[in-house]
């Protein structure tokens, strides 16, 4: 007999608890695209796997670094990179996915998070696609496509696949923010450690273009491994290489995909720059403003191909000076002679 | 025809672990191996299977136990999941009752925590009358929240529970209290520990406190293993020693 306004309090409480959760933001995580050649590079590369383990640890580690605003940034700096040496010494097993070795970030931005997994998905497809002997030359470009496909069929969270002259300098006008910048100067180190990843993510897709056997693409990856720690690393390129630097042929093979990545890599600096900037109130609008600048607009495809290649030829397997040093596509693109970012 | 059900998820589960992708550690499922459970279903389009053995001792009766369970959940939409699981169990003192219940139960996520909010979801779960001298549906309604100070993380769990078909000397609501945590060990190893109060579902029985700890360890992307003990107090069925060893795989 009294129990109704109890049922009545009950529904409406739900009610007003579902409508307000619905102006909340959600995980929305989506599992990858399901085929024959599903871990075969964890398989076939396993130490390869592991140390890019490393570089995404490092990419979600140091969002979190910075949000605890060291007051010695430069120490800071000095202190993570050691820490970052130690892994490629010592890596992990598996790839966690970026919120475990980031949780202060996730918490911020989970957006980022999200849109960073997400690639990180796709890229382990791809290189899947590449390591599986089973998928003939010919045949690798439609099971890549596939990928990506299904990668740009979730646009809340996936890079634009136009180039970066249109995405980073027309949309986001990288130059122009007010947190351009901000991260390299206090962050030397770590920053000239993620120029290195970004060289060496890209030369193993050009050496799986170019072995695709099993053997020879073991060595050839074993061989770009052996460059990035005992030369790359040492020796970091001076500027932000983009992937038709490194990975021309398979820039050609698919232009998407290579601007995806540059994409990627250039948030990763975006999100450093605005989490070191002091003139940044609201951390978490400016990179919400910035993933929605960046994600995939209707027709961009059409405009992925739309890129030189400035090294066409270029050999993976060798660290050459124009990639070390001088001002390459990304100073091409700003209008340096000397670019380095 | 459970043992067959059972063969053929394990078989299932077995077969595809090799093409599976993407399992997750940091991501707590009820008895894997705590109780505690976080409030992330997993992923959208993704499948689980996973299973556990327990082996269970009670001092007070001088009891061995055990109990194999067996699950298979699926993301059928973002943020949510259904799960079937169907737990056997082999008990030391020939007490079959429920034996073989099936076990359907879907949870929901509503938001991802952020630095004002706690991540909140909501489980319900039906076990259906399938097993040994099994009557009524029991339904249970969890609310789950998980909270995050830096890489610490602190999980509740508040359920209550309706028994269908209550017999006799049983009661038919009964509630449960859990509070949980969990660490990073390494990028490969996770550490958590929960504490749980339950309601005796025996009218004027004493209330039961457990707990458990143990380890998730990431095996390859696509498998998790699980291995925790736990002990209680309280109401006389408590065990005293209990084991558990699980594997998950997602594909």
């Amino acid at each position: 007999m009294n129990r109704r306004p109890g049922v009545f309090g009950a529904i409406l409480a739900l009610l007003v608890f579902a409508v307000s959760c619905a102006a909340w933001e959600q995980r929305n995580e989506v599992f990858p695209l399901r085929g024959s050649y599903n871990n075969e590079f964890y398989k076939r590369h396993a130490q390869d796997f592991k140390l890019t383990t490393v570089a995404h640890w490092a990419h979600g580690k140091i969002a979190d670094r910075l949000l605890e605003k060291p007051q010695d940034p430069s120490a800071a700096d000095a202190a993570f990179y050691e820490k970052a040496l130690w892994f490629l010494n010592h890596p992990p097993a598996t790839e966690p996915h970026q919120d475990y070795v980031s949780p202060r970030f996730a918490r911020l931005a989970w957006r980022a998070i999200q849109v960073i997994d997400w690639t990180h998905q796709l890229h382990k497809q791809l290189y899947d696609i590449m390591a599986d002997p089973d998928i003939p030359t010919g045949e690798k470009k439609r099971w890549i496509d596939r990928s990506v496909d299904y990668y740009l069929s979730e646009p809340s969270m996936a890079f634009s696949p136009a180039p970066f002259e249109e995405v980073i300098m027309n949309r986001v006008g990288l130059m122009n923010q007010p947190w351009f910048k901000a991260y390299r100067t206090n962050w030397k180190r770590s920053s000239e450690m993620f120029w290195a990843f970004h060289w060496w993510h890209p030369a193993v897709y050009e050496v799986q273009m170019l072995f695709p056997g099993a053997s020879e693409q073991k060595q050839a990856i074993e061989a770009v491994d052996d460059l990035f720690l005992n030369q790359v690393l040492k020796e970091p390129p001076n500027r932000m290489l983009l992937s038709r630097e490194v990975m021309p042929r398979f820039s050609r093979l698919s232009p998407e995909s290579a601007n995806i990545f540059d994409h990627l890599h250039m948030f990763h600096g975006i999100i450093y720059d605005i989490l070191a900037s002091e003139k940044v109130v609201d951390k978490r609008v400016e990179i919400y403003r910035n993933i929605d600048l960046m994600l995939a607009r209707p027709g961009d495809r059409r405009l992925a191909g739309l890129f030189p290649t400035p090294f066409p030829n270029l050999d993976p397997l060798v660290y050459s000076e124009p990639l070390k040093r001088g001002s390459g596509e990304m100073g091409r693109i700003m209008g340096h002679e000397h670019g380095s970012h | 025809m459970i043992r067959n059900f059972c063969t053929a998820v394990l078989f299932l589960g077995l077969a595809l672990a090799g093409s599976a992708w993407a399992a997750d550690h940091s991501n707590l499922e009820e008895g894997f191996p705590a109780r505690i459970e976080d409030a992330y279903p997993i992923d959208y389009r993704a499948l689980e299977f996973m299973a556990s053995g327990i082996y269970e001792h009670s001092g007070e009766h001088g009891r061995h136990a055990g109990e194999f369970e067996p699950e298979i959940k699926w993301g059928f939409i973002k943020n949510a999941h259904v799960e079937l699981s169907a737990p056997l169990v082999f008990p030391g003192d020939g007490e079959m009752k429920n034996n073989g219940d099936l076990v359907l139960e879907g949870l929901y996520n509503f938001n991802v925590e952020t630095v004002e909010l706690p991540a909140l979801a909501v489980k319900t779960e039906f076990m259906f009358p399938t097993g040994v001298d099994s009557a009524g549906v029991d339904v249970e309604v969890t609310a789950i929240a998980t909270r995050g100070f830096g890489a610490h993380r602190f999980h509740f769990n508040g359920s209550f529970r309706r028994t269908g078909g209550a017999e006799a000397g049983e009661r038919e609501h009964t509630f449960s209290f859990g509070l949980g945590y969990d660490h990073p060990i390494d990028l490969d190893h996770l550490i958590v520990a929960d504490f749980f109060v339950d309601r005796s579902p025996l009218v004027g029985g004493a209330e039961e406190f457990t707990f458990s700890f143990g380890m998730r360890k990431q095996l390859n992307p696509w498998s998790v293993m699980t291995l925790g003990m736990g002990s209680g107090f309280g109401a006389s069925h408590t065990p005293d020693f209990r084991a558990k060893l699980g594997l998950q795989w997602r594909f």
